[in-house]
């Protein structure tokens, strides 16, 4: 039996490609001014060491819109506090790429992407989105999010251990991970007041997908699939 | 805490009066050329420490073998009772040269007991593979002329794999025991366990996993070949079997507790055919067992049904099924649908009925057998769930964990259907630990477990706090993070706590009662 627990960190890790904030990665700290992603992109290939990955801490917002940009290694972009990151109309290469709220006070804050295309590159890379409060919000609308290793979207409103709230819409957008070996797909909301909402939305993968909310729907075509823990609860009961 | 006596059930029954019967034996040698030098003075060596223990009165001979494909041997020393000194004299005069003709030589063995009455076994050494033929086949057929009571062990003497199948079958086949030896103290040692001399019994032997070890997650560096209990560390419970031991009074109170971290049917089973542990000089768990003289606890198989794997029982039980031919698009009449109703509980069932898992289970019980042929009670311990139904935080109303509760339940459900209906059929005892921890799970204000979640989002959420993911810098390929970070872990440790423990004990002592 002690292998459940792995399991159960298993069942989280399922991005491949998820990058901790290591102690020897040196952070590039946030000026208070806006980032856009050719900073980011020059500050995570700056900090990244044969050790660890570039680190940026964002305290106040990443904004960026009608660009094209390429992050050439692996990135962690850590929002402190309130901060946001919103992208619109961008096309982003990248290799692992994490974007997350994890550490410190937390604060509400948000995650928005539109119309734009995020690849992560390389088998063994993946890509987090994560917030951690329960008024945390991750809205992905038109957009192709497409990592190898894994795609993980996430808003458990974990920060204490409170594990309550969160909300992901994603619409029209689709969501790739087609290496074999893939981890897959997940799209995650608290089991307690946690909200999850996909429509039109394509998943492609061969690893396991995990739709998962207190409250939760996915709209294909007109079709509604009841996602939500009850649904998949009586599910599970047969 | 007062004693709870052990009732008489657990003395010795009639059966255990007939095998304690000393066994006619005949020893089987390979002679073949591979065996000349050092390694013939090895097994002489050992073989005559086996006659000076072999028992005042015991019948017992030698058969050598080698040579071509239709040789079946000399029967050197014919058996006799209080035999030793004809075995000494002829185990000295053994010479090497020729092939291995096992198939033959175990056919003549077996004429040479045909006319024996009660308990006889061959004790089978040999350091090669038949140069004429598969000897399983024959090993079958001779079982099954000669009836109960006749046994073949085997002992593989630095034999490679292709003998070692040979051997071990043979030995699995006729109810014997298969051990692998390397030099003249294991094959002494081998030949010891298989004349009952150098194998100590044992009132109360205690096999299993992880819930037999009284390790948590965060006390546990696993390391198989240092513990034999699978973790190095000081466990922070006393093992169920510890309680039971000395809660039992004194029927059972000499304990041989060898249960492992991690431990599956399956290598159960694998040890045993090999005749060790694979990963540590320990005596297999099926082997230990076999020396109970009063009571064994077997809870062994929830780690068979890969429980770990939350993942991919997430994926299987409850996730929505959109794939590549859903919303991938390529297939546009496709519908998306959640999973077929009780997908979860099928596929729990097909993973504790997958025809491997069947034949490991199997080959379980029947060496289980043996210790209740002995005369010991075999209590099988069905599993409890370890994640609470709901999570109780302190000035909050509970919440539902019916999500991970129900998983666990599953798997857990389909892996005690299996051993109950096993246990049953071998006259075992099972003991169901579930209703002890019904409420006392993980997630629970009086938890049983060392775990304190229950919930996915604390699972993921925990994970992505704490884990570090492991990097294999500058390749950059995800190693894997299972078990990297113990806090996330011990988060959903199902291991019994200090309560859960003396559950599990109290539970035991009810159903040998």
């Amino acid at each position: 039996m002690k292998k459940l627990v792995a399991a159960l960190v298993g069942a989280c890790v399922i991005v491949g490609g998820v990058l901790a904030l290591s102690s020897t990665a040196a952070a590039a700290r946030d000026p208070r001014v806006p980032w856009n992603l050719a900073k980011v992109a020059a500050t995570c290939r700056a900090t990244a060491t044969n050790g660890g990955p570039g680190v940026v801490e964002i305290a106040s917002a990443l904004r960026d819109a009608n660009t094209t940009a390429v992050i050439d290694v692996p990135c962690i972009v850590h929002l402190v506090g309130s901060a946001s990151v919103s992208l619109a109309r961008v096309t982003l290469t990248t290799q692992t790429l994490n974007v997350y709220d994890r550490g410190g006070a937390g604060a509400p804050s948000a995650i928005s992407i539109a119309d734009s295309r995020i690849t992560a590159t390389g088998p063994g890379s993946g890509l987090l989105l994560e917030l951690d409060d329960a008024a945390d919000r991750i809205a992905v609308a038109g957009t192709t999010l497409d990592a190898p290793a894994g795609v993980m979207v996430r808003a458990a409103g974990t920060r204490d251990g409170d594990n309550r709230g969160g909300t992901v819409q994603i619409a029209r957008s689709t969501i790739r991970s087609t290496v074999a070996e893939s981890a897959g797909v997940t799209v995650i909301a608290a089991e307690t007041g946690g909200v999850v909402a996909l429509a039109e939305t394509g998943i492609v993968t061969p690893g396991d997908v995990t739709v998962l909310a207190d409250r939760c729907n996915a709209t294909l075509r007109g079709k509604v699939l009841d996602c939500s823990v009850a649904a998949l609860t009586r599910q599970l009961a047969g | 805490m007062a004693a709870i006596a052990i009732p008489m059930v657990l003395s010795g029954s009639g059966d255990a009066r007939a095998a304690a019967a000393v066994p006619t034996t005949l020893f089987v040698v390979d002679t073949s050329g591979s065996m000349g030098g050092q390694r013939l003075d090895d097994a002489k060596a050992a073989l005559s420490t086996a006659v000076d223990a072999l028992s005042p009165g015991q019948v017992a001979g030698m058969r050598s073998f080698a040579g071509e494909c239709g040789d079946t041997g000399t029967l050197v020393t014919p058996l006799k009772a209080d035999n030793k000194a004809a075995l000494h004299r002829d185990i000295d005069q053994l010479q090497a040269g020729g092939g291995t003709p096992t198939p033959g030589s175990l056919e003549a063995a077996a004429a040479d007991l045909a006319s024996v009455k009660g308990p006889k076994q061959i004790v089978l050494i040999s350091d090669g593979q038949s140069t004429c033929g598969d000897p399983c086949p024959v090993a079958a057929q001779i079982a099954q002329q000669q009836g109960v009571g006749f046994k073949v062990h085997t002992v593989g003497f630095n034999a490679p794999d292709t003998a070692e199948g040979e051997l071990a079958c043979i030995a699995r086949t006729t109810g014997g025991q298969y051990f692998s030896v390397t030099d003249a103290p294991g094959l002494t040692g081998a030949l010891g366990q298989i004349l009952g001399t150098g194998s100590p019994t044992h009132e109360y032997v205690a096999i299993g996993d992880s819930t037999t070890t009284g390790f948590s997650v965060p006390t546990c560096t696993e390391d198989r070949a240092t513990s034999a209990f699978g973790c190095v560390g000081a466990p922070p419970a006393t093992p169920f079997p510890q309680l039971v031991a000395t809660q039992g009074g004194s029927a059972v109170d000499d304990l041989d507790r060898v249960g492992i971290w991690g431990y599956t049917i399956h290598e159960a089973v694998a040890d045993l055919n090999r005749g060790k542990n694979d990963k540590g000089p320990w005596v297999p768990q099926l082997t230990a067992a076999g020396r109970a003289t009063k009571l064994v606890t077997v809870n062994l198989g929830i780690n068979d049904m890969n429980f770990s794997d939350y993942k991919g029982w997430l994926a299987s039980c409850v996730t929505v099924k959109v794939r590549t031919t859903f919303w991938g698009l390529p297939n546009p009449s496709a519908t998306p649908s959640l999973g077929q109703s009780g997908n979860c509980a099928k596929a729990a069932e097909a993973k504790a009925t997958a025809p491997a898992l069947q034949k490991d289970m199997d080959a379980m019980f029947t060496a289980l057998d043996a210790a209740k042929a002995k005369g010991a009670k075999v209590v099988v311990t069905k599993y409890y769930n370890p994640i609470n139904d709901k999570r109780q935080l302190r000035f909050q109303p509970d919440r539902s964990c019916s999500l991970l509760h129900g998983i666990a339940g599953t798997l857990v459900g389909a892996m005690n259907t299996q051993l109950e209906k096993r246990a049953t059929a071998h006259g075992f005892t099972t003991v169901d630990l579930a209703p002890a921890f019904v409420g006392h799970g993980a997630g629970s204000g009086d938890s049983y477990v060392f775990g304190s979640e229950c919930e996915v989002g604390g699972l993921l959420g925990g994970a992505a706090k704490g884990v570090s993911f492991d990097f294999d810098w500058p390749s950059r390929q995800l190693k894997d993070v299972s078990f990297t970070d113990k806090k996330i872990q011990a988060a959903f440790d199902p291991h019994p706590n200090g309560k859960g423990t003396q559950a599990q004990a109290a539970a035991v002592l009810g159903g040998i009662k």
